[in-house]
């Protein structure tokens, strides 16, 4: 697969997820921007990126958000101006709707305050905190935070950027390192001392034509 | 009255092969053992791979630590992350687990552990 181009998708790590898009204006009548191109973009920029939890983030075409990009930790919505950046949602067990940061902001602004606002919370949330559970423990909550994304209140808005441009610089896909070095593919052998065998005790069985293991 | 066992030393593996500060699996026979490579601490471990809580052979890839003012060692097995003592095998949560521990002897680079003869 990594000789196809596929790359680590990161659904382990405590770091960006895939980012979801809706079929967006290549496709649909109501479409008011290039919605997949843009998601592209905004995963190919912040993949990798570790943080305090993961972060899941969408990318809506129109306010009918079938990207539904307002339960995620960044939410893009297009308007017909440009686009709306809704941070600190949540889905799951404890579904809360993120909250606008900026609305009918051009891409480079958008993806300037991404970079500050993901910094931010890389920097000061406790460890296993989502957004939302982070903005809710904020004081002044989402005009504090507006206010040092926007406007830069805590004079940081440089160094967030330079420093989310320092792990954008770094970025190397894990999964490929392993998978080309054979001194770190031994670390997954289940034997250190019989290589070649698997675990015994893990048997699988067949499951609408796939196999499953059986937990 | 003592009871004593027999202890045969089978060779596990270099000690290269057990990560720094982590866990390797070693098959002996139809047994699988983990050994740990506490390089923090300069000590070596072992103990049963399997974690008795959904008998899944995980313990040799688990974190290990150790807890309290006597710094008990211990391993935490990645799944459901219930944890054992590295001196005892006891668990150390609320649960009434304990697994088998070996003693382990490192001799040239090797790796041997005790099992019972």
């Amino acid at each position: 697969m990594i000789d196809a181009g596929f790359e680590s998708g990161h659904a382990y790590g405590k770091a960006l997820r895939t980012v979801k898009s809706c079929v967006g204006s290549t496709w649909c009548r109501f479409g008011l921007h290039d919605s997949v191109s843009f998601a592209i973009e905004i995963e190919e920029r912040y993949k990798g990126i570790r943080a305090p939890h993961k972060l899941k983030g969408g990318v809506s075409g129109c306010i009918r958000e079938c990207a539904e990009a307002q339960s995620k930790d960044f939410g893009i919505i297009a308007t017909e101006k440009g686009w709306n950046l809704y941070v600190c949602g949540n889905g799951g067990s404890k579904p809360q709707h993120a909250q606008m940061l900026a609305n009918d902001i051009d891409k480079g602004t958008l993806v300037k305050y991404l970079d500050r606002f993901l910094m931010f919370y890389i920097k000061t949330a406790d460890p296993l905190t989502r957004t939302a559970t982070w903005l809710n423990k904020m004081d002044g909550g989402m005009s504090y935070l507006k206010n040092v994304v926007i406007n830069d209140s805590l004079g940081l808005a440089d160094q967030l950027e330079e420093e989310m441009q320092s792990l954008i610089n770094t970025y190397h896909c894990e999964w490929k390192e392993v998978v080309d070095n054979p001194d770190l593919r031994k670390r997954f052998a289940h034997f250190v001392n019989a290589p070649e065998e698997k675990d015994p005790s893990v048997q699988f069985e067949p499951m609408r034509e796939q196999v499953k293991a059986k937990w | 009255m003592e009871t004593t066992f027999a202890i045969e030393w089978i060779l596990a593996c270099c000690a290269d092969d057990v990560p720094e500060n982590g866990g390797a699996c070693v098959k002996h026979g139809d047994e699988q053992i983990a050994v740990y490579n506490f390089s923090r601490r300069g000590e070596w471990y072992a103990t049963q791979n399997m974690c008795p809580h959904k008998q899944q052979m995980v313990l040799s890839r688990g974190m290990i630590g150790s807890v309290g003012e006597a710094c008990e060692p211990k391993v935490a097995c990645p799944f459901h992350k219930k944890t054992f003592s590295l001196l005892t095998g006891e668990c150390m949560g609320e649960d009434d687990f304990k697994i088998t521990t070996y003693p382990v002897k490192i001799i040239d680079g090797k790796v041997y552990i005790g099992v019972s003869a």
